[in-house]
């Protein structure tokens, strides 16, 4: 009896065992956890990952993150104290082997954009990823075919813009035409950087590949202004080709030492006068593209005001600049707006002005408000009747010249006598410019 | 035990000696059933008094224990007994002794793998937190104690040292009746409530755990009851603690004297932060409510606190049913003032309560069943940000800008406690820190449960097969945990004096109005609500065992096991970690061992885990082990005097850990995509009104992922030498790889938003643990010593990084130890500017009196490129104790030593930099670095601290030799003094074995380093560590 009873439990114990064994025990995830195939299932979905390619955009209207803003001696801020600037350590000449300042190939210390989250490797990648889904036609069942054309074309107008960013910024670049897959043993990790005319050659094309796809106009503003045209594309082109035409990438001999390891040149070591005869046609198709959609030098017309023709003169160099989808803008960025550079940038202008609302930090050095040409159009050293041997003699500002300076107002040499771009451009002691009020300020003004 | 002879009864006497019949000395007399008894003289001779109708018991290491029945003998004319003894020589001196070895038992002597057992009374000591007393008493452990703060002063473990540079788990798996426990519910663990105390350290004896066995395993078992009457324990203790060293703060005159210098000093035009009439007046002692004058450490920290610790525990039962009953209540303090200020505790005390039940059930003449039921709670409540903030406060507050708190009488119509507050400097909106507002502003609460009900069925199945039995085990484990914290806003007052009446009047600073800075003051409590924390562990295994010797030679034993476990917690934040976390496996052993001489072992492990892709769900973790008893041999046998066992052993095995990287980003084999990203949207259209956001991916799927493996390798020696020392001496080589790594080394051209980790990584350990005993009676006296010695080294043998040119080769993290540190080489200090101006620039602003770099690469810049490998690990290598306990009739001492050796640690100058307004922290001043500092008077360039400054100097925090220490230290870890009162003298009353005594811990230590205490490493601005004396007393009822 008592030997059935143990019978029992052992019996009991197997069951036990057997019924918790099945091999479901581990398949714990449940169905719709999300990945990268629900990227692609849907337009809505899709739409997102195109927008996604774009955010990749540098933020060109951002003095953090537009090296060119800070990175030279054009503008100057205090030290470090109102805003940390990294792309100003390279102004300062503080940039170091390791740990580099600016740096855009890693996407640190601001080289990566906004929070460093805007590699542009990755961008490439999305771009690659974007790409090859969509020319899936599996992929995105429900869009149409021109969409279709139209967003592959985006993705690799993209993919071409910021392997042509990376040229701009490093020189020899390695291609990322196709993504790696995440477990590439380490030698094909190690991607070879190409030597510059092949960069330029593979840029190019794909950036006539995407203009084949590209719209001429965009229709439909109220949501797609901003969205890259085939002009855009043909644009960026004549950029890239002038670029690679400069006696910088053209025979560059300072350059002769930088090999890569079979030794071969980066930099093509004699000069190629075709490649101006190339560039020039490709600003040609650019230029008669863009005026085909209206795109035409801006001119400031409309004022409630009766303005002097000194006036509109400043204002029509001004507003090219400050005035938003003016038609000088062939391709503007609405992702980057200048909301905190014109903070940066302006003074208060009246005794009860926040100053917390105009930090009055980003200056031109003198040296900078010197190189602006008098108003005889050539240098200062140059002028044969300008007097400018003494910059920082003061002066009293004439009834003539109060378009310019405040009537009677007392102020440097240096001031007086300037083209209209001085006038325009720079605010200095005793300056007086008439202020266009406009909410914000597009900023990716290609031909300015 | 003592050395307790009866007093009632009959004199048994008699002389015990060996075949031979030579006498044998401090042979153990005992008295069966009883804790009564004595050993064998000198001469071999022992006397006992016992009825007679006693069973006694013999018994001596190296000997086979002998029992006799008195009832067998009959007594001489004067009543008493002369029973000479004769032992025989064991072939096994421990044969029948077992060892807890993993999912079951194992007899000692038939043991190949590599694990130490030791006496649960070990680690009892004056201390309510069990991982306390490890350090240097388990071989094989490394073991340190980084803080001394109730609630927080857990010790830091590691079974054969750090074997993984990976992110996921490294400390040991700890089995607790089974159950998988945190290293908490260890602490509250009491050694009186412990049968068992095993440490799986080899291949072979994790092997059955499989993927979660490779950090090695700890077994602790609770006590069982045993039928009978039913006994009671007692113990209560009382304890005081204090810190073992505080570091010291210079007085304040010093203080604004260097303040003024370290201002200077950097800048000529400096504004003197101290007027010399400030300085003066408080010099002089003037109205410190004007002049304020504080020490923050006194103000802040008791020079003691009082500790109380109960334990209490009823078992007994009849031969159907047994029962073990034990509860604890443990009340532990910190050091911290509490002011009448408030009416709430702003000081820390935990209150540990915890109730076991373990019951064992005969549900049938072959079937067992037991039932255990533990529940562990902890009450908390403590200042806000803990006990450790306070201490940091202490030095991160400015002492002579504002006293603590102003008398109430000075305002007597307003309620609220007036604190001494200042701006951080002329025009700041900042408030100073005030450490002692903060302190007692408010007070923290949280509370933990942990409830475990478990079920265990132990069947016999004779019936089918002589020594096969089945059991099975199943548990539930929840834990929550909840904190909430309750405080208000001080107000700051300032001081001034009225120029008319001359009395001080007071300024509010934080009231709110127009001039108000910092926080606004509340009269009333905020409420903050703290994490809340909520598990649930569920397990069950099954399992046979099998265990039969064929024939006189052949021992044969096996085990099967099934087991599985799921894990679920109740806030993992997102859809992939809340998903429950599961093992499943079989696991098995199968022994062989021929005449006790030669033995076999194999083991196996075979587990899976949900983490992995399916195809590589399952790993098997094989492991052979083989021994010798060379002491069984016969030629062996002249030398068994001497050498009474010798057994030598080799294993080699795999384990493995599945707990990789982070638990929150666990499923390697899937991506993880965030479809609605805003940071990755973008905006189109004339006015922006077109937004879509993005996609993210924060891991891209990789099939391969897979446990870390370990591949062990260990040789060890078991002798008993004279029957009195045990000595056991393990070496080992351990290998880890498929370490889970970022690969980080593939560069940004991948373009990857996240960085996807591989199996990469390697690692090899090796080192030795020798552990000592030694037992020797002699009449009255007895005396047991220990040492054990830990040497756990390691060497990163794979690793992802960078490729170096031959002069940087010493930026390989590959070849160095798994927690090497890398830092600069400091010279010492500049000299003077010349010097800086002359040397390869380094980092921001820094002038002579700052630290010298050494440039390595000879590239004339000071990079990060010249950081080099500096001083020991940051783990220590050698843990090592020794100590021992003398005994004498009823009085015993015991002495324990622990060190460490091999260890380096860094100061973090950051948080010493005196003077440095940090927010609204402004660094005290050390002693230390007021009387060693370079200076223009003084240019010592190799004074403790470099030139001063009143802000942080980039320079001179870098992570350098300069901040390097010895973390080596050697400590007077415990004494115990007891009185036990015999048993004659009680047995009329009811209590018996009535013990009182004395302990304490931590009563010294001895180091190079002086500013704290050196187990605390680089965190001495914490909470230190504790001297603890104990007052306590025990009996059984």
């Amino acid at each position: 009896m008592k030997h059935y009873k143990a019978i029992n439990y052992f019996l009991f114990a197997l069951i036990f065992l057997t019924a918790f064994s099945c091999k479901k025990f581990l398949d714990i995830v449940p169905d719709d956890v999300a990945t990268i195939d629900h990227a692609f299932r849907l337009r809505n979905e899709a739409e997102k990952y195109l927008f996604t390619c774009y955010s990749y955009l540098p933020q060109d209207g951002n003095e953090h993150y537009n090296v060119g803003m800070l990175g030279g001696d054009e503008m100057w801020i205090p030290y470090q104290t109102a805003i940390t600037s990294y792309a100003f350590e390279i102004a300062r000449g503080n940039q170091r082997i390791s740990n580099s300042y600016f740096d855009a190939w890693v996407g640190n210390y601001e080289g990566g954009g906004p929070g460093d989250s805007y590699n542009l490797f990755h961008g490439i990648r999305q771009c690659n990823t974007f790409i090859e889904n969509m020319k899936d036609p599996n992929q995105v069942p429900d869009i149409t075919a021109s969409e279709r054309r139209r967003w592959i074309g985006e993705a690799e107008f993209l993919k071409a813009y910021y392997h042509y960013y990376l040229l701009r910024m490093y020189g020899p670049i390695p291609i990322i035409d196709k993504n790696l897959p995440v477990d590439a043993p380490e030698d094909d990790v190690r991607v070879k950087r190409l030597p510059v005319d092949s960069c330029v050659n593979y840029i190019a094309n794909l950036l006539d590949s995407a203009a084949a796809k590209l719209p001429a106009l965009i229709t439909d503003n109220v949501t797609e202004a901003g969205r890259v045209t085939k002009s855009v594309a043909l644009g960026i082109k004549a950029k890239l080709l002038v670029m690679a035409a400069s006696p910088l990438f053209n025979g560059n001999t300072d350059f002769s030492g930088f090999v890569n390891q079979e030794g071969k040149p980066f930099f093509n070591q004699s000069y190629d006068v075709h490649k101006w005869e190339k560039a020039a046609a490709a600003a040609k198709v650019a230029i008669d593209s863009a005026e085909s959609m209206g795109c035409k030098l801006y001119e400031f017309k409309q004022s409630p005001f009766e303005l002097t023709d000194t006036t509109m003169t400043q204002l029509s160099i001004r507003q090219a600049v400050c005035e938003r989808w003016n038609s000088e803008i062939i391709w503007g960025n609405p992702n980057s707006l200048t909301s905190d550079l014109q903070l940066q940038c302006m003074a208060p202008l009246v005794a009860g002005d926040d100053p917390n609302n105009a930090h009055m930090i980003m200056s031109a050095p003198l040296k900078i408000a010197e190189l602006f040409y008098t108003k005889n159009g050539v240098p200062l050293n140059e002028d044969k009747t300008l007097d400018f041997s003494d910059l920082t003699a003061m002066r009293t500002a004439t009834h003539d010249e109060r378009f310019n300076i405040g009537e009677g107002y007392q102020t440097a040499r240096l001031n007086f006598d300037r083209e209209p771009r001085f006038y325009a451009d720079l605010g200095f002691d005793g300056g007086y410019g008439i202020c266009i009020a406009v909410q914000q300020i597009l900023m990716k003004a290609l031909m300015c | 035990m003592g050395n307790l002879l009866s007093a009632q009864g009959v004199d048994v006497f008699g002389l015990i000696t060996n075949e031979k019949g030579d006498p044998l000395s401090g042979v153990s007399v005992q008295i069966k059933g009883t804790a009564l008894g004595g050993t064998s003289n000198d001469k071999g001779f022992y006397k006992i008094k016992a009825n007679s109708d006693a069973h006694l018991l013999f018994s001596f290491i190296g000997f086979v224990p002998k029992e006799v029945d008195l009832s067998k003998y009959k007594p001489n004319e004067q009543g008493s007994y002369n029973i000479p003894v004769s032992l025989i020589l064991s072939t096994d001196s421990s044969l029948n002794e077992v060892v807890i070895v993993g999912f079951g038992t194992q007899k000692k002597a038939s043991m190949v793998s590599s694990i130490t057992s030791i006496n649960p009374k070990e680690l009892k000591g004056p201390t309510s937190n069990l991982t306390t007393m490890l350090a240097g008493r388990v071989a094989g452990m490394i073991a340190f104690q980084r803080s001394g703060e109730p609630g927080a002063d857990n010790a830091d473990f590691f079974i054969r040292g750090l074997g993984t540079f990976g992110t996921g788990k490294v400390n040991p798996l700890i089995l607790i009746d089974g159950i998988e426990s945190s290293a908490t519910d260890m602490a509250r663990l009491q050694p009186d409530d412990i049968a068992t105390f095993s440490v799986l350290k080899d291949a072979t004896a994790a092997a059955v755990y499989g993927a979660r066995g490779a950090n090695g395993v700890v077994l602790i078992t609770t006590k069982s009851g045993l039928a009978g009457n039913t006994k009671y324990f007692f113990r209560s203790e009382v304890r005081s603690s204090s810190n073992t060293r505080n570091f010291r703060l210079t007085d304040n005159i010093t203080y604004m004297k260097l303040a003024n210098e370290a201002a200077l000093t950097r800048n000529p035009n400096a504004v003197l932060p101290y007027t010399q009439s400030k300085i003066e007046h408080t010099a002089a002692g003037d109205n410190p409510l004007l002049y304020p004058n504080n020490n923050w450490i006194d103000q802040l920290i008791k020079k003691n606190t009082v500790n109380e610790a109960f334990n209490m525990s009823a078992s007994g039962g009849s031969k159907k049913m047994k029962y073990y009953v034990a509860g604890t209540y443990n009340v532990d303090n910190g050091v911290l003032k509490v002011d009448g200020i408030n009416n709430f505790n702003n000081n820390i005390k935990l209150q540990s309560y915890s109730l076991r039940s373990n019951v064992n059930i005969d549900l049938s003449s072959t079937t067992e069943g037991i039932i255990r039921v533990y529940g562990q709670f902890d009450d908390y409540t403590g200042p806000i940000g803990g006990g450790a903030a306070t201490f940091n406060r202490a030095i991160w507050s400015n002492p002579v800008m504002f006293p603590a708190v102003y008398p109430a009488s000075l305002s007597p119509y307003i309620k609220h406690p007036l604190f001494g507050g200042a701006v951080t400097g002329y025009g700041s909106t900042t408030l100073l820190t005030n450490p002692y507002a903060e302190m007692v502003k408010g007070y923290q609460v949280y509370k933990t449960s942990t409830m475990q009900p478990q079920l265990e069925i132990k069947q016999d199945l004779k019936f089918l097969l002589p020594g096969l039995n089945f059991r099975a085990m199943g548990y539930l484990q929840r834990y929550s945990y909840f904190q909430v914290s309750r405080s208000y806003n001080p107000f700051y007052y300032s001081a001034m004096v009225d120029p008319a009446s001359g009395n001080i009047l007071l300024n509010v600073l934080n009231d709110g109005g127009t001039n108000s800075v910092g926080t606004v003051g509340t009269e009333y409590l905020g409420y903050d609500e703290g994490d809340k924390t909520v598990n649930s562990k569920m397990y069950g295994e099954a399992s046979f065992n099998y265990s039969h010797r064929f024939g006189e030679k052949h021992d044969v034993s096996g085990m099967l096991i099934y087991y599985l476990s799921n894990y679920e917690t109740g806030n993992a934040g997102s859809v992939q970690s809340s998903l429950p976390q599961r093992n499943e496996g079989v696991s098995g052993r199968l022994t062989y061992g021929f005449d006790d001489r030669y033995l076999a072992e194999f083991d196996f492990g075979y587990n899976g885990s949900e983490r992995f892709a399916k195809d590589s769900r399952f790993g098997f973790f094989p492991s052979v082990g083989i021994g010798y008893r060379i002491s069984s041999e016969k030629f062996f046998a002249p030398l068994k005097d001497v050498i009474n066992n010798l057994k030598l052993r080799a294993t080699l095995g795999w384990v493995g850990n599945d707990q990789i990287g982070n638990i929150n980003d666990r499923f390697f084999y899937l991506s993880n995509v965030n479809l609605d990203n805003g940071t990755y949207g973008s905006t189109f259209g004339s006015d922006f009104g077109y937004h879509r956001n993005g996609v993210s991916i924060s891991r891209y799927a990789n099939y391969d992922i897979t446990w870390e493996k370990s591949r062990q390798i260990n040789l060890g020696l078991d002798m008993s030498l004279l029957h009195s020392i045990d000595l056991v001496v393990d070496a080992y080589v351990q290998r880890r790889y498929n370490i889970l790594q970022t690969r980080s080394y593939i560069g940004a051209t991948m373009g990857l938003d996240a960085v996807p980790s591989a199996n990469t990584g390697e690692a090899e350990s090796k080192g030795i643990d020798i552990s000592l005993n030694y037992n020797k009676n002699w009449g009255d006296w007895w005396s047991t010593l220990r040492g054990t010695f830990t040497y756990a080294t390691s060497k990163v043998l794979k690793y992802d990084e960078n490729t170096y040119p031959d002069n940087e080769a010493y930026l390989y993290r590959k070849g160095k130890s798994i927690s090497q540190y890398f830092g600069y080489i400091a010279e010492r200090l500049f000299v003077d500017d010349q010097e800086v101006a002359n040397s390869p620039k380094q980092f921001g602003t820094y002038m002579g009196g700052d630290i010298k770099y050494r440039d390595m690469n000879g590239d004339g810049v000071i990079s990060e490129l010249d950081i080099v490998p500096i001083g020991y690990p940051t783990t220590p290598e050698i843990v090592y104790g020794f100590g021992g306990t003398v005994g004498y009739k009823s009085f015993d001492l015991s002495i324990y030593f622990q060190g460490v050796g091999r260890e380096s640690f860094f100061i973090n100058s950051q948080n010493i930099s005196p003077f440095v307004i940090n927010g609204g922290a402004q660094n005290g001043l050390l002693t230390a670095i007021a009387d060693s500092h370079w200076s223009e008077e003084d240019r010592n360039s190799y004074a403790l601290w470099p030139r001063l400054g009143s802000t942080f100097i980039e320079n001179n925090n870098q992570p350098s030799t300069w901040w390097m220490r010895n973390g080596a230290f050697l400590r007077f870890k415990s004494l115990e003094m007891g009185y036990t009162i015999p048993e004659s003298k009680t047995r009329k009353h009811v209590l018996k074995n009535l013990r009182v005594y004395l302990s304490a811990t931590n009563l010294a230590v001895w180091s190079k380093f002086k500013l704290w205490d050196p187990e605390m490493g680089g965190n001495g601005l914490g909470y230190p560590v504790q001297i603890v004396v104990n007052g306590g007393i025990q009996f059984n009822l």
